[in-house]
């Protein structure tokens, strides 16, 4: 008898991996094509060519260099199809045991020489507290659209550091995200507690092509330094969210973060699609 | 019971609350891999 193709987006040892370390680096999943379609298209949204929706976008710190843009699906059939794919939306759901939903899209944008760094964190610690997610039932998908190596700003993981959670000190300031996504000062781990969890844990960088992709759990601490490379970096990121850990008001601040940043709301399961993007 | 209430004994069996005076270390209470692994899992 023939032996039957196994249908599971991940190997088993794949899935081992990521229950371990709480993130999984895929390579030459994406053929040549399907990256640089997503390439052109990623520098059509960040250079005007597209009609981009009021609010979605946010410049570096003391620039008007496009840093993120949000909404990717609902502002490009391309980002669209990508975050619907079985090779990312595919894995998250099994992944997550359940059908799921799209919480936070973006494409985030490093460019040479002034790029800011993201300091240490775990996403669930803000989701949950400034958005309301209940459980760790989401997982991060980013997707290299330039190729990250040890000197462009790459992310940096801390694995198994999605075991335990850092509840972090002091309260919500009103508005935190205005603030927060650029530059985050409450909601992060402290000094001792980064040093504590990197002493145990170490430090991996998620470098590769482009066309690689990054898994991680939404509690796996991460950040990535500054780029003063000339050389940009970019990524799709997709945060997909079980369906049954839908949002609730938030669990530490006073009022619920914009419709952008987290999708509130009836969520609409993502329908799986199979074959070439593009 | 009232709203108010009702959201004091939400945050009271919070398992993960965070942004209180200070920083305490807790035990992660949910799965990492929610699927079973098999050859034909969706």
């Amino acid at each position: 008898m023939e032996p039957v193709a196994p249908r599971c987006a991940l190997t088993a040892q794949q899935a081992d991996q990521f229950d371990r370390d709480g993130f999984l680096i895929l390579k030459d999943i994406f053929t040549a094509e399907e990256v640089e379609a997503l390439k052109a298209e990623s520098a059509a949204m960040r250079n005007g060519e597209r009609d981009l929706m009021d609010g979605s976008v946010i410049t570096e710190p003391g620039s008007d260099e496009v840093r993120t843009i949000f909404k990717l699906p609902e502002q490009s059939s391309l980002f669209n199809r990508l975050a619907s794919d079985r090779r990312v939306a595919g894995i998250a759901r099994f992944l997550l045991g359940d059908e799921v939903y799209i919480h936070q899209s973006r494409l985030n944008y490093k460019p040479g020489f002034t790029g800011k760094e993201f300091y240490w964190h775990s996403d669930f610690e803000t989701w949950h507290a400034e958005d309301g997610m209940p459980r760790m039932r989401a997982v991060s998908a980013s997707l290299l659209l330039t190729d990250n190596d040890a000197m462009n700003g790459p992310l940096m993981l801390m694995p198994g550091s999605h075991k335990q959670f850092i509840a972090c000190a002091g309260e919500t300031p009103d508005e935190n995200h205005k603030s927060s996504l650029k530059k985050q000062e409450v909601g992060v781990p402290s000094h001792e507690a980064l040093g504590k969890l990197a002493n145990e844990h170490g430090i991996t960088a998620a470098t590769g092509k482009a066309g690689t992709l990054v898994l991680f759990d939404c509690n796996t601490i991460h950040g990535s330094n500054g780029n003063i490379t000339p050389f940009p970096r970019s990524n799709a990121f997709f945060v997909f969210n079980a369906v049954s850990n839908r949002l609730e008001e938030p669990y530490g601040a006073a009022k619920a973060r914009p419709d952008f940043l987290a999708e509130r709301g009836e969520p609409t399961p993502v329908e799986i699609k199979t074959g070439k993007l593009a | 019971m009232t709203a108010m209430s009702k959201e004091r004994d939400r945050r009271s069996q919070d398992p993960y609350p965070s942004r209180l005076p200070e920083e305490r270390w807790l035990p992660r209470q949910d799965r990492t891999v929610w699927s079973q692994w098999r050859p034909d899992a969706l």
